[in-house]
């Protein structure tokens, strides 16, 4: 296996697809053969060298690919990714991480829209801020990400996690309007404010604010005591989310403290719903005053 | 081979391939852990008759259980994976959703054990209906929870737990000088046994007084009492193996995740009964002519290790 480090020549003042800029698809070329290799752009394609300084050390365990310099015109960065470890040392454009299925995509700066929409598996890790329906579904699709970790250490934009159906999704900072919208399952928890509208049209899963909302949505319902057990179980869940993904990257350990500090004997405050559909989604807000 | 003042029999015990689990039974207090635990593994002597056969493992301290609450850990044991299904199910809907304050939980871990996988069967993934559609189903690293609203909170379990294929009906026959002499070295040898994780001994007490043998002279029965080591038989049965010397002989059956688990209890309860010394007068074993069973614990090669102890010393709590 190998450590692929593209380092950035110059932006090219157009979007470029990322999606080729795999590990695992990369890692068995050699230097030159990846600078002929060719990425979409728009209606034109080009290739890996004229955008990238190449550089290929074999010595390493696993694959690993590193862009560095600031990729935000680089769209579909890690998608489809299925495994090993791909990082970025600036930004990265929209959809990064989309459909991911497996491995670790590290974002040292922000991420664009739709940042880890409909992934399944895997980790993506976002040390800056992202943009709208992070987590989400593409137009017309009916499930946003199905399973593993997204975790955006700044903020989030609007429809964060829409459609969202199974994993976790983390955000350090605020959201967006309508966070957790339309969310059939899963775990959302958001450490600053949250916008209007949350948890609109939310059926099941489990949206944790670490701040007090100014107001609870009216079609939401107090959700009871007695769940003391999920409560322990869950807080030590997120602190094992955190741990493993600051051990990552240690950018980011400062604003996961919220989550991987809660304390599990103290159950947080409950409401249920949303009401105007299935209903059995729940809030927990932690912060009482 | 003797140890002690106990003669070691040139035989061994004849173990089965059996399907086994573990949960992990938390609760508020350890007490309603063990209430439950109590319950779940009750009328489990036998798979005769009972459909498993199961026992309290250990206890397990608040910083070691999955939800950080005082637990306990149960080991099943069934001849079939479908029985072991139907059994799980039974039970823990019964005995440990029906107990104030518990969850449940998955007690293999497939990444460490020894034993061999087997399949995995449902827990909350049946008894999640007991909600009536108010249950809620929650995905926490990897594992699937089921949380059933019941009146004292939720009730919260595993969606599934892994079972393993497992060995059951080692065991140790103690004869000795009389009832006393026998009980005495009977509990000193489960006491051993209970020290060691992955083997439980499901009769009562862990001891069983009526061993048997497989058929019987009446159409039906499967089995029947096991006449070679009955004492008021001596001299009635063509099979007895007792002599005059032997007032009484009780039997310790233990079923174990791995053949080297249920070795090494068998090691340990062989070491515990010789020391508690005094009036165990042989240590035997329950075969089939080893043509059933395809586990043979021979009890010469698992005493072999055992070192002798001076006879004021025993004291059968070693």
């Amino acid at each position: 296996m190998s450590t692929i480090t593209l380092r950035v020549k110059t932006a090219p003042g157009f979007r470029v697809d990322g999606s080729p800029l795999l590990p695992s698809a990369l890692s068995a070329l050699s230097g030159a053969e990846i600078a002929h290799r060719m990425l979409p752009a728009g209606n034109e394609a080009c290739a890996i060298g004229d955008l990238f300084d190449v550089a290929v050390d074999t010595n390493g365990d696993d694959a690993r690919l590193v862009i560095e310099g600031d990729a935000s015109w680089l769209d579909r960065l890690g998608a489809q990714l299925d495994a090993g470890s791909l990082r970025v040392s600036g930004s990265a454009g929209d959809y990064a991480g989309m459909r991911m299925t497996g491995g670790t995509l590290d974002i040292a700066g922000d991420a664009g829209h739709f940042a880890g929409c409909e992934m399944s598996g895997g980790t993506l890790v976002v040390a800056g801020d992202c943009g709208d329906f992070a987590a989400g579904a593409l137009p017309g699709d009916m499930e946003g990400m199905t399973g593993g970790t997204l975790i955006v250490a700044g903020n989030a934009g609007a429809r964060l996690g829409d459609r969202m159906r199974r994993g976790t999704l983390l955000i350090g900072g605020d959201a967006g309007d309508y966070a957790a919208s339309r969310i059939v399952a899963g775990t959302i928890g958001i450490s600053g404010r949250v916008g209007a509208h949350y948890g609109y049209g939310m059926r099941r899963g489990t949206l944790l604010m670490l701040q007090r909302p100014e107001r609870i949505p009216p079609t939401f319902t107090t959700g009871g005591c007695g769940f003391d057990v999920f409560w322990s179980l869950f807080t030590r869940a997120l602190k094992a989310e955190c741990d493993a993904a600051s051990a990552a990257s240690t950018a980011i350990t400062q604003r996961l403290k919220p989550f991987a500090a809660l304390d599990g004997r103290t159950p947080p405050q409950r409401y249920a719903g949303d009401l105007a559909v299935d209903g059995r989604g729940e809030l927990l807000i932690v912060a009482g005053e | 081979m003797q140890i002690n003042d106990t003669l070691i029999d040139d035989t061994f015990a004849e173990a089965f391939p059996m399907k086994a689990t573990r949960l992990v039974i938390t609760a508020h207090t350890p007490r309603w852990a063990r209430a439950a635990a109590d319950s779940l593994t009750g009328f489990a002597t036998s798979v005769i008759d009972c459909g498993c056969e199961a026992g309290i493992e250990h206890d397990i301290a608040p910083d070691a259980t999955p939800d950080g609450r005082p637990g306990i850990s149960v080991l099943i044991f069934a001849v079939s994976s479908k029985e072991l299904v139907k059994q799980i199910a039974r039970r823990v809907g019964q005995c440990v959703l029906t107990c104030p304050t518990t969850a449940v939980y998955n007690g293999i871990d497939p990444a460490t054990t020894r034993a061999p996988l087997s399949d995995v069967a449902p827990l909350g993934g049946s008894l999640r209906f007991f909600g009536d559609g108010w249950q809620i189903s929650k995905v926490l690293g990897g594992v699937r929870y089921w949380r059933v609203p019941v009146m004292d909170g939720e009730f919260v379990c595993e969606e599934s737990v892994q079972t393993v294929k497992a060995v059951g009906g080692g065991n140790l026959l103690l004869l000795a000088r009389d009832l006393d002499s026998a009980l005495a070295g009977a509990e000193a040898a489960v006491a051993a046994m209970h020290r060691l994780a992955n083997v439980i001994t499901p009769f009562p007490g862990g001891v069983v007084r009526s061993g048997s043998k497989i058929g019987s002279k009446y159409r039906g029965a499967v089995a029947s009492t096991n006449d070679a080591f009955c004492p008021t038989l001596t001299g009635l049965s063509r099979r007895s193996e007792l002599d005059a010397q032997t007032g009484c002989v009780l039997e310790i059956v233990i079923d174990g995740l791995t053949d080297a688990d249920v070795g090494a209890a068998m090691t340990a309860g062989i070491e515990a009964a010789s020391a508690a010394g005094k009036g165990v007068v042989r240590i035997s074993a329950g075969n089939y002519g080893g043509k059933l069973g395809p586990y043979h614990f021979k009890l010469r090669e698992l005493a072999a290790g055992i070192v002798q102890r001076p006879k004021n010393t025993t004291d059968g709590a070693t």
